[in-house]
C-alpha cells in the first residue's frame, strides 16, 4: 500500500546544495520508493503530482513554499521520513540557520560556551598570533595548531600566558588529549594514569598507542610546540605542563617526549621533572640516562619509554627472521628508503639505526646523520614537503611518487614507512600504499612498516595491519621494532 | 563592502526592511522595492547582490528588521556592513561581435558547457526544460523572421521549473535573456519581459523571480556576462575563466544559464 505524504513550509528557503542533500536523505530511507523537495511553483507541483508525489497538502503550496513530497511503503515508514526531514530542517527554522549560530568570533563563541577554557586555533601563522593573543586575554588556554607563528609572538604569548596562570600548547601543535579528549591528531585511547609533556606531535601519537597496546591509558597529553624547550622560548609551557600533571591527583606517572633541551633550558627542565614526586620517564632523543638526574628513567625509543610506563613489554608483530629477509635480497639491494609522514618517528628511526651502526641521510637530520650517506630517511611532513600540498597524514597518496621510486631504484634493500591512524588522518591510509606496491614489479625491495594506531581508531588498526600484510608488507609492532628489524637486515646485506 | 548591484542599493535606500532567507552562504533582505542578496566577498558581483566582508549577526532569523542609514547596514541594530566608497556594479558594456565569430566561439561555448554540467534533475524537469528550450527558440526564430508572436506555454512552464534555490527554468530564462540584451536583441528582450512579467510572480519564488526580473532589465551574475562576453568576442582564455567562474554559480545555476545562453546566441549567430 503506497502512502504518499506531503509537507509544506510556508516561506521556506533552503540552498541547492542542502535541498539536494536532504531529498537524497529521505530518499535512501527504508520503506521510502520516492522523494523530492522544490518549491511549491505550479510547474513543480505538475511534476510532482505526475510522479505520484502530491496530494491536496501540497496542492495548496505556492512558490515561496518548499514541499518536501514523498511516496512510501507504510504510514510508518513515511512518518519516519518526515521526523528525519523535520529534524534536519530543525523544527521550522532553515538547517542553515543552525550554521548561521554558529559564532564567528571568540566573543560569541565565548558567549555560548561560557565555562569553555580552551581555545584551538587553526588560521592561516599570521593570524594566529592575535587569535591567541586575544583568546589569553579573555582567560582561555590556548592550542595552536597552526604553524608559521614567529619565535617572537610564541615567546610573547607563552610569556602572556605563564602571567596569566594559563598554558599555551604549540605553535605546530597537532596532537594532544586533555582529561581524555582528544584535540587535532590523536588516537582514541583509553584513559588512565599516565601525564605526557610531547614537543612532538606524532611522537606523543606512537607513545599513546602503544601504552594503550600495553594496557595503559592517558590521563592529559599535553603538546608544548617543537620550539619550546629551545633556549629561545626556555620551555615556558613544558615547565607549566609538569606543574599541571604533578598538581593533578590522577596522574601518577610523567613522561617527556622531546628532542634535547636548549643547554640553557636543560637543567630547569629536569629539575623540574624530578621534584614532581612522581615516577617521570624521558625519552629525549639524544640524551642518555648519564645526562639526566636522579629521579628521572631515561628511554631511548618511544617504545622503550611506554613499556616502562606500562610496565609491561611489548611482543613483536612480525615473527619475520632479518636473515631470512635478507637472503630474500638480491646482492645489489643494500640501501634503506625511509618515507615518513611524522617526523618524530623518522627521527626515532635515525637514532635506532644509528645505534646500529648506520648513519643515514635526512631532511630532518637527528644527531650523526651522514648526509653523504646512500641510506635517505625522509620526512614528508616537513615543510618543504607540504608547501601547498596535503600533509602525507591527510592524503596520503602525497608520499606515493616518493614509494614508486624507492621500489623501482633497484639498490633499494629496505624502505620503512609509517602509517598513522586516528582522527584527522586519512580513513584508510593503507590503501595508498597498497595501490603502489600493486602498481610495481614483483621483484621489488622489502617494505616494513609501523602503524601508529589503535583497534579503537576510525581506521582500526587491525584492518590496515592485516591489508598491509596481505599486500606483503612486514608490519611491525612499533617505529622502533620497523627501524631495528631494518638495520639487522641491511647489516646481514652487507656482510 | 567590496560591490553593491544597482538593484541592491535602490532595495538599501528604501531605509528598511525583512531578512527573507538565512542561507549557508547567503542572507537575502526584502522590502516592497525588491530583493538583495548579502554574500561573502570574492562571490561574484551582481545586479541584487552586496558582496563583502561583513559582520554576520549570531542567531540570524527570518524576518528580522534591517535599516540602511548613512551607508550603514544594520540587521535589528547590529552593524553589519559599511558600504562608504563601495563601488556600485552595473554590467560591463559587451564587446562586438560578428555572427560569423559567434559560430567560431559556440563550438567551444558548448564543451564548457558539458564541463559545467551537473548531476543529471528529475526527468520531469528535463522534459519541461527541453520542452520550454524548444519553443523559447522557435519562438526567437520568429521573432527574427519577423513574425513575433507570443511565447507558448510550454516557454511559460519554464518558469519555476525545477529544484534549486533558483529552479533551473529560471537560471535558463536568466541566460536566454542576458544573451538577447547582450547582442543588442532589446526589441525580443523587452517581448520576452513583458511575457515573463505577466507571469513570474505567481509561477516562481520571490527570491529567484529578483534574479529573473533582474534579467529581464539586462543584468545579471557578473560571471555569466563574463561568459557571455567571452563567447561573443571569440576569447579563448577569458571563455575558460568565465567557466570556472561559473561552476560557483549556485549549485546548478551556472550550467542551465549558460544553456540558456548558448541557446540564444545559437540561434543569433545563424
Amino acid at each position: 500500500m503506497s502512502v504518499i505524504v506531503n509537507e509544506v513550509r510556508k516561506g521556506f528557503y533552503l540552498d541547492s546544495v542542502a535541498l539536494m542533500r536532504l531529498s537524497a536523505e529521505i530518499s535512501a530511507l527504508a520503506g521510502i520508493d520516492d522523494a523530492v523537495l522544490m518549491i511549491g511553483s505550479p510547474s513543480n507541483r505538475q511534476i510532482m503530482a505526475d510522479a505520484g508525489l502530491l496530494n491536496p497538502d501540497g496542492e495548496q503550496a505556492g512558490p515561496n513554499d518548499l514541499v518536501i513530497a514523498l511516496r512510501a511503503d507504510s504510514d510508518g515508514n513515511a512518518n519516519r521520513a518526515i521526523a528525519h526531514a523535520r529534524k534536519s530542517l530543525q523544527g521550522g527554522s532553515l538547517k542553515s540557520s543552525a550554521e548561521a549560530a554558529l559564532p564567528r568570533t571568540l566573543s560569541s563563541a565565548q558567549t555560548q560556551l561560557p565555562d569553555a577554557n580552551l581555545a584551538l586555533i587553526s588560521t592561516p601563522g599570521s593570524h594566529a598570533a592575535r587569535e591567541a593573543r586575544a583568546a589569553l586575554q579573555r582567560g582561555l588556554n590556548v592550542m595552536i595548531f597552526s604553524d608559521n607563528v614567529s619565535i617572537a609572538d610564541e615567546l610573547s604569548l607563552k610569556q602572556q600566558a605563564d602571567n596569566n596562570g594559563l598554558i599555551v600548547m604549540g605553535p605546530d601543535c597537532g596532537t594532544a588529549i586533555i582529561g581524555g579528549v582528544a584535540l587535532a591528531f590523536a588516537n582514541v585511547v583509553a584513559r588512565g594514569n599516565t601525564g605526557v609533556v610531547a614537543a612532538s606531535g606524532t611522537g606523543l601519537q606512537e607513545f599513546s598507542v602503544l601504552l594503550a597496546k600495553l594496557g595503559g591509558g592517558i590521563q592529559h597529553a599535553i603538546g608544548v610546540g617543537g620550539r619550546d624547550l629551545s633556549d629561545d622560548i626556555g620551555a615556558i609551557s613544558t615547565l607549566k605542563a609538569i606543574d599541571l600533571l604533578a598538581a593533578d591527583p590522577a596522574v601518577e606517572t610523567l613522561v617527556l617526549i622531546s628532542k634535547p633541551p636548549g643547554k640553557a633550558t636543560a637543567d630547569r627542565v629536569f629539575e623540574k621533572l624530578a621534584n614532581t614526586g612522581k615516577p617521570v620517564i624521558a625519552c629525549v632523543f639524544g640524551l642518555s640516562q648519564a645526562e639526566l638526574p636522579n629521579g628521572i628513567r631515561h628511554a631511548g625509543t618511544i617504545k622503550a619509554a611506554a613499556e616502562m610506563a606500562g610496565n609491561a613489554t611489548l611482543n613483536a608483530a612480525d615473527k619475520a627472521t632479518p636473515q631470512a629477509l635478507a637472503d630474500s635480497l638480491s646482492a645489489e639491494r643494500t640501501v634503506i628508503s625511509g618515507l615518513y609522514t611524522g617526523g618524530t618517528l623518522c627521527t626515532e628511526a635515525q637514532r635506532v639505526l644509528r645505534s646500529a651502526g648506520i648513519n643515514v641521510a635526512s631532511n630532518a637530520p637527528a644527531p650523526g646523520a651522514d648526509a653523504q650517506s646512500p641510506h635517505q630517511l625522509i620526512d614528508l611532513g616537513a615543510d618543504e614537503y607540504t608547501m601547498g600540498k596535503p600533509h602525507p597524514m591527510i592524503e596520503p597518496s602525497v608520499r606515493e611518487p616518493a614509494l614508486q621510486q624507492a621500489l623501482t631504484n633497484p639498490q633499494t634493500a629496505v624502505i620503512l614507512i609509517d602509517v598513522v591512524l586516528g582522527y584527522g588522518a586519512h580513513p584508510d591510509p593503507a590503501q595508498s600504499v597498497i595501490n603502489t606496491l600493486a602498481a610495481g614489479n614483483p621483484d621489488r625491495p622489502l617494505v616494513i612498516a609501523s602503524v601508529c594506531g589503535t583497534d579503537a581508531d576510525p581506521q582500526d588498526l587491525a584492518t590496515q595491519s592485516r591489508k598491509l600484510r596481505d599486500a606483503g608488507v612486514i608490519v611491525c609492532a612499533c617505529n622502533a621494532d620497523a627501524a631495528a628489524l631494518t638495520a639487522q637486515i641491511v647489516t646481514h646485506q652487507s656482510t | 563592502m567590496e560591490s553593491c548591484g544597482a538593484l541592491a542599493l535602490q532595495s538599501l535606500q528604501h531605509g528598511t526592511g525583512e531578512v527573507l532567507a538565512v542561507l549557508a552562504s547567503s542572507v537575502y533582505l526584502a522590502n516592497p522595492v525588491g530583493v538583495l542578496c548579502l554574500l561573502p566577498a570574492a562571490s561574484g558581483a551582481g545586479p541584487i547582490n552586496l558582496t563583502g566582508h561583513y559582520q554576520r549577526p549570531t542567531a540570524l532569523v527570518v524576518g528580522a528588521q534591517w535599516q540602511f542609514s548613512q551607508q550603514l547596514l544594520s540587521i535589528d541594530q547590529q552593524a553589519i556592513a559599511n558600504l562608504q566608497q563601495t563601488p556600485v556594479w552595473q554590467p560591463a558594456a559587451h564587446p562586438n561581435w560578428t555572427p560569423a565569430r559567434l559560430r567560431q566561439t559556440l563550438i567551444d561555448a558548448s564543451a564548457a558547457l558539458a564541463e559545467l554540467q551537473c548531476d543529471a534533475p528529475l526527468p520531469a524537469v528535463t522534459r519541461i526544460l527541453d520542452r520550454g528550450a524548444l519553443a523559447l527558440g522557435e519562438w526567437l526564430a520568429q521573432h527574427r523572421a519577423g513574425t513575433p508572436g507570443d511565447p507558448a506555454d510550454a516557454v511559460t512552464a519554464l518558469i519555476g521549473c525545477g529544484d534549486g534555490l533558483t529552479p533551473a527554468g529560471d537560471d535558463y530564462l536568466t541566460g536566454f535573456l542576458i544573451a538577447l540584451h547582450s547582442v543588442d536583441q532589446h526589441r525580443a528582450g523587452q517581448q520576452l519581459t513583458a511575457h515573463l512579467q505577466n507571469h513570474v510572480i505567481q509561477r516562481t519564488s520571490r527570491i529567484s523571480a529578483a534574479h529573473l526580473l533582474a534579467a529581464c532589465r539586462g543584468m545579471a551574475s557578473e560571471y555569466l556576462h563574463n561568459f557571455i562576453y567571452a563567447v561573443m568576442a571569440n576569447n579563448r582564455p577569458a571563455l575558460q575563466s568565465a567557466t570556472d567562474q561559473l561552476r560557483s554559480y549556485g549549485h546548478s545555476s551556472g550550467y542551465y544559464a549558460a544553456r540558456g545562453a548558448i541557446d540564444a546566441l545559437t540561434i543569433i549567430a545563424e
